[in-house]
């Protein structure tokens, strides 16, 4: 089969672009960390998520020093609990399910950004720095009110954060 | 445009076989009609522009503008296409033409049945309604007719591309140990991925979701479900994509004078999508919980190599049109490009949609870089993405391709051919505005699939301009691409109805590199089938059997939403059928 | 109509160089706006993007037609 020279230094050239972007990627994942959701959630049943342990009383939870888990559910058209309060300069974990059906959970302004499937729980976990406040928007058609979903993330600074429900 | 006289056109040889054709054409733009004015209205609305609907109406739009342009024009435009090129390649009628217009038929069934419940869902009398979208993902819930639909036209494109294996085996057996002509090979080859790529809706929907609907079972695995669209999701691209690059392969060539580079590149391309298709699916899927971090690994390594076909594409179809310019006299590194034919809208069509999709490829590595996904997911880059590939690249080359091809089908010349260059021009110019404003809004953080991006609590902050100047900006340019519809649909309705002539045949040229210069293992589509199911099930097998393991075949559910009708037992009440005639009857004046 | 020009043959050529080059010049202010943290105000560079793709059109135009209207001797 006859390749064209220029042909060949294409293919060859595309290659290498090809093979650079997977190793962004890869960079991305092993260098600078940054993992996927992945399926380390437990599965759950939307239609009691009042009986299970954790989501019967969705919020934030301190599990370390300067480390919070945040339970949160999302159903039509609310983000429970809304707002979300949080102090600076700590790790926080978030666990998003949903009580109906699917809905999207994106921090506007940063890359914490989730899929929301009833029955699955979406394990996030991001760094918060300086005190500042976020909104929180579902960005996957859930309904007739499906632009109405929002919720706010406030980090507030750490002499100001008082524990639990803000 | 050169013609050469005594060339008898399509219509003239083949005439039962371009009435198909023309009538695939007509369905496929009424339906880009519709789809344009939903598209108007969504632009103006969600940039609070000008609204004239509900916002909860929104999403009845949106999911008429998602369904009747991407399953209705692209895939009746393809079938019409690829009737032509394979009728034309091979030289014979179809086998059996009333086999021909029966899946046709088929797929015009499903159509009206699907783009029926969800026109019907603006009517809230009756209780029939699809406010799914395009994606239609649980535990979201459309009436049993909308899924009715879609499986009768998913069997009608099947029965399509059995007609067309038909056509070759018969030619086969009239022509052993010739190479397959390569029109054909790019027919078959789309449909051996079409194949493939359909079975995991084809399970959604008919073991979970019709049922579902029909209040058969209680409930469906909403990731299950969504795994499987996706499985179909991404090569369905591909399906739309493919007819775009049989015109650029095979028509553009000739059309901008010269002849296609090489032949082999162009079946190593088409092989290659067959590989690598439906083995991505789950790029659409990386922020999903239940899905394994490796797995999504896996499909952004496959994905970025299926950049490979496209990038090779563009090798190859640059190749062919500068062959044509210096054909024409272009001289220089770049002074060719002075010779081609840009008055011809078919040639500046195909090349500018082509020059757009460079732009579309691009910001498709971004979505397909797993962790930059988090940037952009359900963001609306992602419209602003598609819009290039899709939008541009498939709609805009049909809308030219029609131009060269429809006088073949008809012995009438186009209408006017300057209207025919402004309307080009027009959608790549509106294109240009509102793609660029959906992606730079997408990295601000605004979402896809609103009716109301404007929300209370907080403000989308912009590293330039400000967000009511993307939301004009996005408004001019989806009003520029409706003024370019109405063009289109216009030149094209008015040349039905300019006098026949004589001279409108067109031939298309062999290649420089032609089909034998190829190995003949390029044609063995049994081994690349096999292959391709094989990456399919590496793909595909663990991801699926996890999530079934971990939450059940029929899942713990999630309330469907809205629930459309009462269990089977009722929906066979002959009552409730008389009942909702008779609603429809009381709103249609 | 066919002419020699020194940047395009035909008026359709000039059209199509127009749109182009006036949605490459849109995306470079993206660009500026996005990768360099540059504000470029909309509306001064919009009218001085139409008002260059303009000069180049009027002028491809006319320096096109040079040659015809000396052969016509004008």
């Amino acid at each position: 089969m006859h390749i064209h020279d220029y042909e060949k230094l294409w293919l060859a050239l595309s290659l290498i672009m090809i093979v650079g972007f997977i190793a962004t990627v890869t960079y991305g994942a092993v260098g600078a960390g940054i993992e996927m959701i992945d399926d380390s959630g437990d599965t759950v049943d939307p239609n009691a998520l009042g009986d299970h342990p954790e989501f019967g009383d969705p919020g934030v939870e301190q599990v370390g020093p300067n480390e919070y888990d945040v339970h949160v559910i999302a159903r039509q058209f609310v983000f429970q609990p809304d707002p979300i309060v949080v102090p600076a300069n700590s790790t926080v974990t978030f666990y998003v399910t949903s009580a109906d059906v699917t809905h999207g959970f994106e921090i506007v302004g940063t890359n914490a950004n989730a899929m929301v499937i009833p029955g699955e729980v979406a394990e996030l976990t991001v760094e918060v720095n300086e005190p500042n406040e976020y909104g929180i928007i579902c960005h996957e058609y859930c309904g007739s009110g499906h632009h109405d979903m929002e919720g706010l993330l406030r980090v507030v600074p750490e002499d100001e954060y008082d524990g639990g429900d803000q | 445009m050169s013609t050469q006289s005594g060339t008898p056109t399509f219509v003239d040889r083949y005439p039962e076989e371009a009435s198909v054709v023309r009538q695939a054409f007509l369905v496929s733009f009424v339906a880009l009609g519709l789809g344009a004015l939903f598209g108007i209205i969504q632009a103006l609305h969600r940039t609070n522009i000008l609204r004239v609907i509900d916002s909860a109406d929104y999403y009845t739009v949106l999911t008429a503008h998602g369904v009747l342009l991407v399953i209705v024009f692209t895939i009746f435009f393809l079938v019409g296409l690829y009737q032509w090129a394979i009728t034309r390649s091979l030289n014979r009628p179809a086998e059996n033409i009333t086999f021909t217009r029966a899946w046709l038929g088929l797929m015009s069934l499903g159509s009206v049945l699907t783009g029926g419940t969800i026109l019907l869902g603006f009517f809230d009398d009756i209780a029939v309604s699809a406010d799914v979208l395009f994606t239609f993902y649980a535990p979201l819930q459309a009436h049993p007719l909308f899924y009715t639909g879609l499986a009768v036209f998913l069997i009608g494109t099947w029965l399509a591309g059995v007609d067309w294996f038909r056509s070759y085996l018969a030619w086969r057996r009239d022509n052993p140990g010739e190479r397959i002509p390569l029109q054909t090979f790019m027919v078959l080859t789309t449909m051996v991925m079409w194949y493939i790529a359909t079975i995991g809706v084809a399970v959604s929907v008919l073991f979970f979701l019709l049922p579902w609907s029909l209040g058969l079972i209680d409930t469906v695995n909403p990731l299950l479900t969504r795994t499987l669209f996706w499985f179909f999701g991404h090569p369905v691209v591909y399906f739309w994509l493919l007819p775009a690059y049989l015109l650029w392969y095979t028509v553009l060539p000739k059309i901008a004078g010269g002849r296609l580079f090489s032949d082999p590149l162009a079946r190593v391309v088409f092989v290659l999508f067959v590989l690598l298709s439906t083995p991505v699916g789950i790029h659409h899927q990386y922020l999903d919980p239940g899905i394994a971090e490796g797995f999504k690994f896996i499909a952004m390594t496959n994905t970025m190599f299926l950049l490979l076909p496209s990038l090779l594409t563009a090798f190859t179809v640059v190749a062919s049109i500068e062959h044509g310019a210096r054909q024409r006299g272009g001289t220089g590194l770049f002074g060719w490009l002075k010779a081609l034919p840009w008055r011809d809208p078919a040639f500046t069509g195909m090349t500018l949609a082509g020059l757009m999709f460079a732009a579309g490829g691009f910001s498709g590595m971004i979505n397909a870089g797993m962790n930059i996904n988090y940037l952009v997911h359900n963001t609306l880059w992602v419209p602003g993405h598609f819009h290039l590939t899709v939008g541009t690249a498939v709609a805009l080359t049909m809308m030219a391709g029609t131009y060269w091809l429809w006088p073949q089908l008809t012995n009438r010349p186009l209408f006017s051919r300057p209207i025919a260059l402004a309307q080009v021009l027009i959608w790549f110019g509106g294109m240009g505005l509102m793609s660029n404003a959906m992606h730079v809004s997408g990295l601000f953080g605004i979402p896809r699939r609103t009716a109301e991006p404007q929300y209370e609590g907080f403000d989308f902050v912009t590293s330039f301009g400000s967000v009511s100047e993307l939301n004009l900006q996005l408004a001019i340019g989806g009003s520029l691409l409706f003024v370019s519809t109405i063009l289109f649909l216009g030149n094209l309705a008015l040349s039905m109805g300019t006098p026949t002539r004589d001279g409108l045949g067109q031939t298309l040229p062999p290649a420089l590199s032609g089909p034998t210069d190829s190995p003949a293992v390029l044609d063995n589509l049994r081994l690349w089938t096999v292959i391709a199911l094989v990456l399919v099930v590496l793909a595909y097998a663990l991801p699926l059997g996890s999530i079934v393991a971990k939450g059940g075949l029929f899942g713990p559910g999630g309330s469907p939403f809205p629930v459309m009708i009462e269990p089977l037992v009722d929906w066979t009440d002959p009552g409730a059928a008389t009942q909702i005639v008779r609603d429809l009857l009381a709103v249609v004046p | 109509m066919t002419k020699t020009t020194p940047f395009a043959r035909t008026r359709g050529g000039i059209l199509v160089a127009i749109i182009v080059g006036g949605v490459i010049a849109f995306e470079i202010r993206t660009v500026l706006g996005m990768l360099f943290g540059i504000d470029v105000p909309l509306t001064p560079y919009v009218i001085a993007v139409l008002v260059v793709l303009g000069v180049f059109a009027f002028l491809a135009d006319i320096v096109g037609q040079l040659p015809e209207r000396a052969k016509r001797g004008e």
